[in-house]
C-alpha cells in the first residue's frame, strides 16, 4: 500500500487492509470532487462582480489561508524528499506545522465571525463590525477572565480562550442581528427568526462548532495535567485537582491472554467521582504485550490511566495519568459543524423542484 | 524501507510502556519541564515519526537519558541540540533551523501569503478598470435607495 518514500506517520499504516480503506475513502472524496466539477465545467462562468469587501471577499479570504496552509503541509512533506534526493537530511515535524499553522489559523478564526455579516456583492465592513462589539466585549471578558484566573504564565491560553469565545459566540450574532429582537421584541424576532432559511441557521451552527472544537483543543492544550509515576496498592497522588488513590492489581486470565488489572478511585473534595481501571494484558501466543487504558469520561472531560512496566521498588507499577478538560467538545464541535452542514444542504432552495428565480437575459453567476 | 518499518511496528507495539519513565525524570522540574520541551522536538530514530519524548524505543531512552545528563551538566538548550545534531545530523530535530533549507521552509509561509496577496491585488484592480458605465445614474440610485428600505425608512437588507 505504502511506497515508504516517506515515514509513515502511524504504525497501523503499515497494514494493508485499512491502507486500501484509505485509499478508497480518498478515491471516493478526491475523486469524487473532481468528477463533479468535470460534469459541470461547461455550465460554470467567470463570476460577477463583487467588491474585494463582501462575503464573496471573505470567502476568497478564507480560501487563500486554507490554500496556502495546504502549501505548508505540501512542502513541508516534500522538502525532506527533495533535500535528501541531494544526500542530505533534514526533519519537518510537528513543532514546525504547529508554529506556522498557530498565526495562520489564528487570523482566519479571527475573521470567521464577519463573513456572514458581510453581505453579498458588497459589504459594510464598519456595520459589520459594530454588529459584533457585544460579541468583542463579551470574548475579551473571558480571555481577562482566563488570565486573571491563571495569571500571566497563560497568557496564550487566554488568548486562546478568547478567540474560542469570539468564534462560538460570533456564530450567532447573524442570528441575533436579523431577529433584531431588541427593536421588535421577543414575540415577533422569534417570528424573524423562523423565517429565515436553513442555510442561515446552517452557517450558524457549523460557526458554533467550530468554535466549540478549538474551545476543546485550547483548553487540553493549555490545561492538561499529567503524571508519571511510580504507584503502590494504597498510594494517593494527585493530578489536576483529582485525588487518585491506586486501590490494588488483580491478575485475570482472558481468552487468550492474561490480564493485569488495576483499580483506581478518582475523588474530588473527598467524594468519590469514578473508578478507572487500566490494565496490561500479556498475549501469550504471540509474545505480545498490550496496554489497555482506563479511560473515563466526565462531564466534557476526559481521565485517562495507563499502566507501564514494573518500577523500581517491588510491587510498584509505573502509571501515567492525564487529565485532559473539555477535550471530548473537538469530537462534539466536529459533530455540531455535520449537523450544521445537513442543515445547510436541506435549505429550500436546493430542494428538487424548488421554484427557481426568473431566468434573466444574461445568465446569473452561482456565486453561492 | 520494509524491514525499518516493521521493526518500527514491532517495537512500538511491544512496550506497553509509553515512554518517559519515572526512573530517567529529573528531580528539579524546572530542569525536567526543559528535558521534556527538548525531547519532543528531537525525532527517534528507530520509530520515525514519533519524538525521543513519545518513543518506547530502547535507543529514545538512551536519548531522554542523555539529554537530562546534558541539562544537569548546565548545558543551555541550544547547546544540548548542538550535541545531538553533531552526533545525528539536522535529521534529529523536528523543527528545522532557520538557515539554509530551514530558512527557506520558515520563509514559505510568509512567502506564500505575499504570493497570494499580489494576485489578489492583481485580480481586484482588472475587474475594477471598466467599469465606467457600471455606474447608477442618479434617478436609479433613488429608486435602490427607495426599495431598500422599509415603511420607517431603516435600511431593509
Amino acid at each position: 500500500m505504502r511506497s515508504g518514500v516517506l515515514t509513515s506517520v502511524h504504525a497501523f499504516a503499515n497494514d494493508p487492509t485499512r491502507g486500501v480503506f484509505i485509499l478508497a475513502i480518498l478515491c471516493l472524496f478526491i475523486g469524487g470532487g473532481f468528477a463533479m466539477f468535470a460534469f459541470r465545467a461547461g455550465t460554470l462562468r467567470q463570476g460577477g462582480l463583487f467588491a474585494p469587501l463582501s462575503r464573496e471577499g471573505a470567502l476568497v479570504l478564507n480560501n487563500v489561508f486554507l490554500t496556502v496552509a495546504a502549501g505548508v503541509v505540501l512542502f513541508g512533506t516534500l522538502v525532506p524528499l527533495i533535500v535528501s534526493a541531494f544526500g542530505g537530511a533534514i526533519s519537518v515535524g510537528a513543532p514546525y506545522f504547529n508554529t506556522v499553522f498557530g498565526p495562520l489559523f489564528g487570523v482566519t478564526l479571527l475573521v470567521v465571525p464577519l463573513g456572514p455579516l458581510l453581505a453579498w456583492k458588497r459589504g459594510d465592513l464598519l456595520g459589520a463590525l459594530e454588529r459584533l462589539w457585544m460579541v468583542f466585549v463579551i470574548a475579551a471578558l473571558i480571555g481577562l477572565a482566563v488570565a486573571w484566573l491563571n495569571g500571566a504564565t497563560h497568557l496564550l491560553a487566554a488568548v486562546g480562550f478568547g478567540v474560542a469565545a469570539w468564534v462560538l459566540v460570533g456564530a450567532f450574532a447573524e442570528l441575533w442581528s436579523r431577529a433584531r429582537f431588541r427593536e421588535v421584541g421577543l414575540a415577533v424576532g422569534f417570528q424573524r427568526l423562523a423565517g429565515l432559511p436553513r442555510s442561515t441557521f446552517g452557517t450558524a451552527l457549523a460557526h458554533a462548532g467550530l468554535g466549540l472544537t478549538l474551545l476543546g483543543i485550547v483548553s487540553t492544550s493549555a490545561f492538561q495535567s499529567e503524571a508519571i509515576l511510580e504507584m503502590k496498592p494504597g498510594d494517593t497522588t494527585t493530578v489536576g485537582g483529582y485525588s487518585v488513590t491506586f486501590d490494588g492489581i488483580r491478575n485475570t486470565p482472558g481468552s487468550n491472554y492474561s490480564e493485569m488489572l488495576a483499580t483506581m478511585t478518582v475523588r474530588k473534595g473527598g467524594t468519590v467521582r469514578f473508578i478507572v481501571s487500566p490494565s496490561r494484558r500479556f498475549y501469550t501466543a504471540r509474545q505480545m504485550p498490550t496496554s489497555e487504558a482506563g479511560i473515563r469520561t466526565h462531564g466534557l472531560s476526559q481521565f485517562y490511566v495507563t499502566l507501564g512496566g514494573e518500577g523500581r521498588e517491588t510491587g510498584s507499577v509505573v502509571v501515567r495519568m492525564w487529565e485532559k478538560p473539555l477535550v471530548t467538545l473537538i469530537w462534539l464541535g466536529a459533530l455540531v459543524m455535520m449537523a450544521g452542514g445537513a442543515l445547510s444542504l436541506a435549505d429550500r432552495r436546493l430542494r428538487v423542484g424548488a421554484p427557481k428565480p426568473a431566468r434573466r437575459a444574461a445568465p446569473v453567476v452561482v456565486a453561492d | 524501507m520494509r524491514l525499518p518499518a516493521a521493526i518500527a511496528l514491532l517495537l512500538a507495539l511491544a512496550g506497553p510502556a509509553l515512554a518517559v519513565d519515572p526512573s530517567e525524570r529529573l528531580a528539579d522540574p524546572a530542569l525536567e519541564a526543559r528535558a521534556r520541551q527538548i525531547s519532543e522536538e528531537l525525532r527517534c530514530l528507530v520509530c520515525q515519526n514519533q519524538s525521543i519524548d513519545a518513543s518506547d524505543a530502547q535507543l529514545a531512552k538512551d536519548l531522554r537519558i542523555l539529554v537530562r545528563e546534558r541539562i544537569a551538566a548546565g548545558d543551555s538548550d541550544d547547546a544540548v541540540r548542538d550535541f545531538l545534531v553533531e552526533r545525528y545530523g539536522e535529521f534529529v530535530l523536528l523543527r528545522p533551523r532557520p538557515h539554509g533549507v530551514g530558512l527557506v521552509l520558515w520563509a514559505l509561509p510568509a512567502a506564500l501569503l505575499l504570493l497570494a496577496a499580489g494576485g489578489l491585488f492583481i485580480a481586484v484592480r482588472r475587474r475594477a478598470a471598466p467599469s465606467g458605465s457600471e455606474r447608477l445614474s442618479a434617478e436609479e440610485e433613488a429608486a435602490l435607495n427607495a426599495l431598500a428600505q422599509d415603511e420607517d425608512g431603516r435600511p431593509n437588507i
